[in-house]
């Protein structure tokens, strides 16, 4: 099923005027109630109104309100046509297409989402160099960061965007490694508050690769990475590295060790969130290499990037799924968001059109629910999307 | 206060008398203070007025005697989901045209509970109006000069004052 943003039906309301004169707090109360969409088209109903959803007070109180919401899922389309469109999937596992930017709509330009923090979308824009935009689908807002001026521009990065309560700011960490071998030589970190780009040291990156675009969670952004020489006798493990948004300083995570070894190598290592604590998934094959097994990792503590101290806790590991290799990508509502990615074996009738492209796995009831989703590219740019008033900055898409 | 009393008797602003159990009246705070300050046994003649017309009244009272054994005891889980479902009905059934008049009632009784439920119905009701029916609801003038309007247009095309 496919429609528009949710579609509400006029009421039955009393709208013929006999109704009381409310106070404008109540009115306030009840406006901070309101899903952004509609807070966008009431900007028209007078003045005041429009002036009140601008200021931080109402803002924050409306994020405040908003923030235990359930979070929409948000992907990529890549089926409609070969322009860059974003689709949420909501409670009742409908479909709504994100109403577009004209930005976006250029041609020969690759667009993809690199982020997803209090309703902002960071978005790489490819054309001769990466330009990054941040952008507030809600409000429609959409800023062009300006590029950072680099020797290594256009080697490869990895994105890190997130917001910090503590500076009350949310900045863009770009690091920047060398094609060959993935050395990091340079980290650019840009504030959406100041509004310019500059260089963060990263000395105790020295010797980790990073493989991920970064995740943001509690006022830090985590990336995926390894260690790049290992020396002989030295065991494979895994590192996050983390950056905190407030502090600008990286810190390196180890991975849980019983994750790493010689039969056990786990797959696609990806960091979401669950029961509000940093979380791993990854995979690892099955006995009989049919199937995936799907692992989920909880750190218990040290959420906040400066500690030294790191638990893991394994949460949960998945049984074989029949014969389908699954990647787990990221935790939406209480589910193991997972990519059908190959079949490892022969077709089984239920997964066998095109239709369905993902599965959840219930974290309460450990059961796997097939989606109905007809093929899109899920893969990249899956994440938890909220609707906030949160503003870009101060310049209006034209 | 006398704990015997298990009823207290108050007046609408239209005149008319209700009745209301103690338990039920706890969810009020002004209601509760009430309790406490007046005497409110058969032989005291006084008789409390609610500035809260009788319609609303009656819906009031019925929130409250719904809501008060939970509020007062706590309970279990599905009583909680059985009230959560009990409140969507409330909301519901005739209560729209007096929609305002309740979340005022709330609002002066000190009633959190109602009034963050009849300020989450107003919220809903209002997704599906337009802007003129939210000026018409909330009594307000639209005070953009032509000038503003457009140039609201051109920042959001599609933006609609109507």
């Amino acid at each position: 099923m496919r429609g528009s943003f949710p579609s509400s039906t006029l009421t039955d309301m009393d709208i013929e005027g006999s109704n009381p004169l409310l106070p404008q707090d109540i009115i306030t109360n009840i406006l901070i109630r309101l899903p952004v969409k509609s807070l966008f088209r009431f900007q028209c109903v007078c003045k005041f109104w429009k002036n009140l959803f601008k200021t931080p007070s109402f803002i924050a109180e409306h994020l405040h309100h908003s923030s235990h919401q359930n979070p929409y899922l948000l992907f990529e389309d890549f089926c409609k046509s070969d322009l860059f469109r974003l689709c949420l999937l909501d409670d009742e596992m409908q479909i709504l297409e994100v109403p577009t930017n004209p930005l976006f709509d250029v041609k020969g330009f690759c667009l993809w989402t690199l982020g997803s923090c209090n309703g902002l979308l960071c978005i790489g824009f490819f054309s001769s160099s990466l330009s990054l935009l941040v952008w507030n689908p809600a409000t429609r807002e959409v800023r062009r960061l300006p590029r950072s001026i680099s020797y290594f521009e256009g080697k490869e990065s990895y994105i890190g965007f997130g917001f910090s309560p503590i500076v009350d700011d949310y900045k863009i960490v770009k690091i920047n490694a060398q094609e060959d071998d993935d050395r990091v030589n340079e980290v650019k970190v840009y504030s959406l508050s100041i509004g310019s780009w500059k260089d963060v040291q990263f000395g105790n990156l020295d010797g980790v690769g990073i493989t991920s675009n970064g995740f943001c969670f509690n006022g830090a952004i985590f990336w995926i990475g390894y260690k790049i020489d290992l020396e002989e006798d030295e065991d494979e493990v895994g590192w996050i590295v983390s950056f905190d948004i407030a502090m600008e300083v990286f810190a390196l995570i180890p991975m849980p060790s019983s994750l790493f070894s010689i039969k056990n190598t786990p797959y696609s290592r990806y960091l979401t969130a669950h029961e509000n604590k940093l979380a791993l998934l990854c995979h690892t094959l099955s006995g009989d290499f049919k199937s995936s097994l799907i692992h989920l990792w909880v750190m218990e503590e040290g959420t906040c990037a400066s500690r030294e101290r790191w638990v893991w806790t394994k949460k949960y590991i998945s049984s074989p799924y029949l014969g389908y290799l699954l990647v787990p990508v990221a935790i939406w509502r209480n589910q193991i968001v997972c990519i059908v990615a190959t079949s490892l074996s022969e077709p089984i009738d239920i997964i066998e059109d095109d239709e369905r492209e993902f599965l959840l796995v219930n974290l309460t009831t450990y059961e796997f629910k097939v989606s109905d989703i007809r093929k899109s590219v899920l893969g990249h740019g899956i994440f938890n999307y909220s609707e906030r008033l949160v503003p870009v900055g101060n310049i209006h898409t034209e | 206060m006398s704990s015997s009393v298990e009823a207290i008797t108050v007046l609408s602003s239209d005149g008319d008398e209700f009745k209301i159990t103690v338990s039920a009246a706890k969810l009020s705070k002004p209601l509760n203070w009430m309790l406490e300050d007046v005497c409110f046994s058969d032989d005291c003649d006084e008789v409390p007025t609610i500035e809260v017309n009788s319609k609303t009244l009656v819906k009031v009272i019925e929130y409250c005697e719904k809501h008060a054994p939970r509020a007062n005891s706590g309970a279990s889980d599905s009583d909680a989901e059985e009230l959560k479902k009990w409140d969507i009905e409330f909301m519901k059934m005739d209560v729209k045209d007096i929609l305002f008049h309740i979340l005022m009632a709330a609002n002066y009784l000190h009633m959190e509970g109602l009034y963050d439920l009849a300020c989450q119905t107003a919220a809903d009701l209002m997704k599906g109006m337009t802007v003129s029916q939210i000026r018409k609801i909330f009594h307000i003038k639209n005070d953009f000069s032509s000038e503003e309007q457009e140039q609201l247009r051109r920042q959001h095309p599609g933006c609609s004052f109507d």
